[in-house]
């Protein structure tokens, strides 16, 4: 295949698009959709600023800061393990150093980080003008920012958490762990892991439904096909952490015994649920960076990626077999061997798809003519280092050699050269490559050839050591070692490796701040790239693109000459994008597979009401780690406050007759009240992730069946099923009513509308009132056993998503009092109907498994 | 919902998904099932009897393997046989399937050897690795 592009840094081929692309559009033009899209000034427009750029900047902002503090605590901890019988650090403070180090690392900076670059990249990346949900995107960064201090703040109240960053029970149960530690642990980071489920709801609607027309799914940015892989695993992976921390927090602050052995509980049930979602996660954190990597390596080897479509594949199949390699991490917790070796095998074939992104890579640069700059030198080292860190996953996969090394410093190495061999260096790569396209100015090359060496020596210095010092019987999370062990010199250099890792990182935070003033101009594309954000100006305007482009091929920089010609149709329809509308934020929204344009729609403006929902909830959160209950509803109340404001419509500029010769002339519908496309997939995602919330418990239940000898135990009388069959019935009929309502508004039939609506909601109402009197008849409580409580638990997360599909009813049934429903208005209808459906499938699984699988069994 | 004077292009569903969907949903499926069957043969809290028997639970994951294994074979000619069909130099829907069926043919193939090996595991430790 012949090269395409120029090398990078010689000539700037694609900036004559960016100027063609908008010569069309006036300069008055620009003007006023700047002034629409820009955030608001001053300290409460700070608060409510929902651009992308700005958005995706202080998300990534804040994680590298989180980065650096964890850094910190790694660094403290190598100086206490630098020499034998060291007494820098207690045992206590360095069981928290560790704890810190490892959370903050997953929790606060690889995922946040890599949600921020998603955040900031992907419009542009895709051709279009925002993310789908700013507003989300605001209270997002905010909780997250909120959480990971709150995080922090244990180090104010000296109640540092102190049990790892996988918190295992027993020891974080209650009785081993009675400070307040743990409930920082598990609330703190529960914020910010709900922020992540929220990104990644974003992240999938943007890259499946907010694509320039022409994108189709075979013409992807590589990057776009690594982020949707990553959102969706986020969507199941942090799911089913959420539903694992509920239940710990409950056991510790409630009572129930779901971990607690002397109740029926199993500790077990924590670490297959923490490793359901602690497996994923690394490839959570991988796969974006596998996208980086991809983004980057033909740019540089100035040629197209060699396979793409085997690429595509590798990244599915690392995505989905991830979630099957959950007990590898639980290989010596006594698991039957025929069970392990499901996962031990799961675990080895990771590496065929792996195998393939790798030669892909490598195929590409050796076919290519590769010119080494520093961004490129950081892929060439993730190369080297993740195939390390691969080989020695493929070591760990093995019964026998993982039996010897579990627990040891080998394990150690291992993981960081996967995560910061292939995540972190990456990472680095991104950030000296887009950096121009936001700064204006490249980062320094000389500095950042410093940084790269100095990582790479440094990080190879601090690493490959401990793959000894494991084989040598070294265990990870020892305070202090005696000597004479034949580990001090490993020890010692692997400190002296973490201080020049740490100045190659001091190198690049000086690298930031030098550029960003004294850097080189960067011009549109200084790279010769061939993706859609080079062709916007650096920095790009605030609205993006002014005339959406429309794209022919993988590589549309390289091998389009004009980023606006295609079929006339869309040609005029993008052409007139850019001059209407000019007063409100205007989006496109496209079809998942052949990215054919369907609407125009309002994207979200600046709004106060994210900023204080965060409020609320960081206050939920934070009042339940001193139980202080009042101050949690008083929390709720602020969030409900907050969720109404945030919805409340609001008067929007505009001509209806525009709109409507806008929709005749080019065949797009023009949603100035939002996307029923948009919103419609986002209210399937938030059916998937009930049902994932869900299924987490309907594992644990069979989990606990399995560890338990008679189910249910014989002190608890089986529950007698003519509630859950009335209760089901009821709900059954009450989706029926909702479908014949829906029905109902199509034929404008408002009457039918609204008795369907009512019908349906009694009918709802009714299942929860037989199902709560069911509970109430129970003559035992949730903390009697381990049976009681996930009976408990279920039956009440079966009924409050119930109660929620009933207040949506509610908040219909007020508009379409108020005539807000006809054939072509529905939305609402449709999507109350859709999670009732939901909730339908959720609430007779959930009561099936209860009281059917114990007459089964 | 407004109707524009020129209908909207509404897109068909793809097969392609629909296969690149079904590989990964048998092994979802596969992996999990077999993974309690084994643990509940294994385990020593359940009562014996003939269906709940080591040697039956055996069987059966045996037995499930197969069909996965019939399962992914399947999926992956329809995929392969998708993607023939479907012309790549074509673009839209042709180009979209020719793609789909080929990321999905390459993926059955490691869900097949993933099948594979989890299901040798059974032929080489046998019911429970010898652990009772």
């Amino acid at each position: 295949m012949e090269t395409a592009s120029p090398a990078p840094g010689e000539q700037s081929v694609p900036q004559h698009q960016s100027r063609e692309m908008t010569a069309s559009v006036p300069r008055t033009v620009h003007e006023a959709l700047d002034f629409t899209w820009q955030d608001p000034p001053g300290l409460i427009g700070a608060l409510m600023a929902l651009q992308n750029d700005t958005l995706g900047t202080r998300v990534m902002g804040t994680a590298f800061m989180f980065f650096l503090l964890g850094g910190i605590n790694a660094l403290l901890m190598r100086i206490q393990l630098a020499r034998p019988e060291n007494d820098f650090l207690t045992a206590q403070s360095f069981n928290q150093f560790f704890t810190m180090h490892g959370s903050t690392m997953m929790f606060l900076f690889a995922v946040p980080l890599l949600e921020g670059f998603a955040i900031l990249l992907l419009p542009f990346l895709l051709g279009n003008r925002e993310m789908p949900f700013p507003r989300l995107g605001v209270f997002t960064f905010w909780i997250f920012l909120f959480g990971g201090l709150l995080f922090y703040a244990s180090f104010l109240f000296q109640e540092v958490p102190d049990t790892g960053w996988f918190a295992y029970p027993p020891l974080s149960e209650l009785t081993f762990s009675p400070s307040l530690a743990m409930d920082f642990w598990l609330l703190a980071l529960g914020v910010s892991e709900i922020g992540a489920i929220a990104f990644g709801v974003e992240i999938i609607i943007a890259i499946v439904n907010m694509r320039a027309p022409g994108m189709t799914i075979s013409r992807m940015p590589l990057y776009a096909w690594a982020m949707l892989i990553t959102a969706f695993a986020i969507v199941f992976a942090f799911t089913t952490l959420l539903i694992a921390s509920l239940l710990l927090e409950l056991d510790r602050g409630y009572g129930t015994r779901f971990y607690d052995p002397t109740g029926g509980g199993s500790p077990l049930l924590w670490q297959h649920l923490f490793w359901i979602f602690g497996h994923p996660e690394v490839y959570i954190q991988l796969l974006p960076a596998l996208g980086f990597v991809f983004m980057i390596t033909p740019v540089f080897a100035r040629r197209r990626l060699v396979g793409y479509p085997y690429v595509v594949m590798a990244l599915l199949a690392i995505g989905i077999l991830s979630f099957g390699l959950w007990a590898h991490h639980m290989f010596a917790v006594g698991l039957p061997p025929t069970s392990l070796t499901f996962f031990a095998a799961a675990s080895t074939m990771v590496a065929i798809p792996s195998g393939v992104q790798i030669i892909a890579n490598l195929a590409t640069i050796w076919t290519g003519r590769p010119v080494f700059l520093t961004p490129f030198l950081f892929v060439i080292g993730f190369i080297v280092l993740f195939v390390m860190g691969g080989i020695t996953g493929v070591m760990v996969a093995s019964l026998p050699l993982d039996w010897q090394v579990h627990d040891t410093y080998f394990v150690v190495a291992h993981f960081h050269y996967v995560l910061i061999g292939g995540v972190t260096f990456p990472v680095f790569a991104a950030a000296y490559y887009w950096y121009p396209k936001f700064v204006g100015r490249r980062m320094n090359e000389r500095l950042g050839r410093w940084h790269f060496w100095l990582a790479f020596i440094g990080f190879n210095l601090a690493f490959f050591p401990q793959h000894i010092l494991g084989l040598m019987g070294m265990p990870r999370r020892v305070y202090t070692y005696p000597s004479g062990l034949g580990w001090d010199g490993y020890n010692l250099a692997s400190t002296i490796g973490a201080f020049i890792l740490a100045a190659g990182i001091l190198l690049f935070v000086v690298n930031l701040f030098y550029s960003a003033r004294r850097g080189e101009p960067a011009g549109d594309n200084p790279w010769g790239a061939d993706s859609l954000e080079w062709a916007t100006t650096s920095p790009p305007p605030s609205y993006g693109f002014a005339v959406l482009p429309i794209v022919h091929t993988r590589h549309p920089l390289w091998d389009q000459e004009e980023l606006t010609e295609g079929d006339p149709r869309i040609k005029n329809l993008v052409q007139s994008l850019g001059r209407w509308p000019l007063t409100w934020r205007a989006a496109l929204t496209t079809t998942p597979f052949d990215a054919r344009p369907v609407e125009i729609f309002r994207v979200a403006g600046p709004s106060i009401w994210p900023f204080i929902a965060a409020v609320g909830l960081i206050v939920v959160f934070a009042s339940e780690i001193w139980r202080q209950h009042t101050l949690t509803l008083t929390g709720a109340l602020i969030m409900l406050v907050a969720f109404i404001g945030w919805h409340r419509r609001e008067p929007i500029p505009g001509d209806l007759e525009e709109e409507r010769a806008f929709e005749r002339e080019h065949g797009v519908y023009v949603r100035k009240r939002g996307s029923p496309v948009v919103i419609r997939n986002a209210t399937l995602l938030s059916i998937l992730i009930v049902l994932v919330a869900m299924a987490s418990l309907w594992f644990s239940y069979f989990y606990i069946r399995i560890e338990n000898p008679a189910w249910p135990p014989e002190t608890v009388p089986r529950a007698a099923p003519v509630f859950p069959i009335i209760s089901s019935v009821l709900i059954v009929l009450a989706a029926a009513a909702g479908f014949w309502a829906r029905r109902g508004v199509l034929v404008d039939d408002n009457n039918r509308l609204r008795i369907g609506l009512i019908t349906a909601f009694v009918l709802g109402l009714g299942a929860v009132i037989v199902q709560i009197s069911a509970l109430v008849r129970l003559n035992y409580g949730w903390t009697f056993n381990a049976y009681a409580s996930i009976f408990y638990l279920l039956s009440g997360v079966a009924i409050a998503t119930a109660i929620l599909g009933l207040l949506l009813f509610l908040r219909v049934l007020f508009g379409a009092w108020r005539g807000e429903y006809s054939s072509a208005h529905f939305l609402g209808v449709e999507v109350a109907e859709l999670f009732w459906y939901g909730i339908t499938a959720g609430w007779l699984i959930s009561f099936g498994i209860l009281y059917l699988t114990p007459v089964l069994t | 919902m407004n109707t524009p004077a020129s209908t909207p292009y509404r897109e068909p569903f793809s097969p392609g998904l629909r296969l690149l969907l079904a590989g990964p949903i048998i092994w979802s499926v596969y992996h999990i099932i077999g993974y309690f069957l084994v643990e509940i043969a294994c385990t020593r809290n359940l009562p014996s009897g003939p269906l709940l028997s080591v040697t039956a639970m055996t069987l059966i994951v045996a037995v499930l393997t197969l069909l996965s294994l019939g399962g992914i074979a399947i999926t992956g000619f329809l995929s392969y046989r998708l993607m023939r069909q479907a012309d790549e130099q074509q673009t839209g829907v042709q180009e979209r399937e020719h793609f789909l069926g080929m990321v999905s043919a390459l993926f059955n193939i490691v869900l097949a050897l993933t099948v594979l090996a989890d299901g040798a595991s059974l032929l080489v430790l046998g019911p429970c690795g010898g652990a009772i």
